[in-house]
């Protein structure tokens, strides 16, 4: 086989397996849509902001699809997008209501808590949401919101007690 | 007391995911976003050069010294002149 082919060969293998990865960002993307949805739905408690975070968030990735393909922990760096991305629509539509219709569908009896947590600024809710709906370590959070470990226990531990006030004092 | 955080959070892990997200074409959708992108980008260029340059084309063209005919007859001189050649 002369060098040509060996090298032609080559080449079109690179490319083979660069389409392979982008496929299975393509299907990993596909298939995340549920947790994603969830984990902004757990942060804005809003359907439709829900919708908007991982609407925005599949187009970013989606754009830096060849980007994915590098990426480690493909999971992580789709969290860190969507996470930030509810925080901005959040912080956008703080004062918005939800219709009482969707109150009571998406959250039953616990409209008290969801009422409780909306007083709460956007980066706490947040924190909670990735601590008590993820289950996240605090490194993992750290590495979510781009802030120091040290600092997630302090905020995690000020937005409980932010919590804790506003729900006694209810 | 319990924490009635953990119970709320709970309730999302069951949460219904809409059809309409679930059945969305990112690509279709990237694309059309890019095109509004774009279209809105055009539109600011437009826009940025036309009230730049307004201003010093309304100055020129409202002198009372401006000669619209000699200008004219500037940009139709090659054509008489051609069609002089032509003739000859």
């Amino acid at each position: 086989m002369s060098v040509v082919t060996q090298a032609v060969h080559a080449v079109s293998g690179l490319f083979a397996r660069a389409k392979r990865s982008e496929e299975v960002v393509s299907a990993f993307l596909q298939n995340e849509r549920p947790c994603m949805y969830r984990l902004a739905l757990s942060i804005t408690q809003r359907s439709d902001l829900a919708e908007d975070a991982v609407q925005e968030t599949l187009i970013r990735c989606w754009r830096s699809t060849k980007k994915l393909t590098q990426v480690s922990d493909l999971k992580a760096f789709c969290r860190q997008v969507l996470v930030r991305r509810a925080i901005t629509v959040l912080k956008a539509h703080s004062s918005a209501e939800l219709p009482e219709v969707e109150d009571a569908k998406v959250f039953g009896e616990q409209v008290d808590v969801r009422l409780v947590l909306q007083s709460l600024p956007a980066d706490s809710r947040a924190i909670l949401s990735l601590s008590y709906f993820e289950g996240l370590s605090y490194q993992e959070i750290s590495d979510t919101l781009g802030i120091p470990a040290g600092t997630v226990a302090s905020r995690l531990s000020t937005a409980r007690e932010r919590f804790r006030d506003a729900w006694e004092a209810k | 007391m319990s924490d009635p955080l953990k119970g709320f959070y709970e309730q999302f892990h069951e949460a219904e995911v809409p059809a309409r997200l679930a059945h969305l074409d990112v690509p279709s959708l990237e694309k059309r976003r890019t095109v509004r992108e774009i279209s809105v980008w055009m539109t600011a260029f437009v826009l940025a050069w036309v009230c730049t340059s307004a201003p010093t084309w309304t100055a020129v063209a409202v002198q009372p010294s401006f000669a619209w005919t000699s200008v004219l007859s500037r940009q139709l001189e090659p054509l008489a002149s051609l069609e002089s050649e032509v003739r000859e």
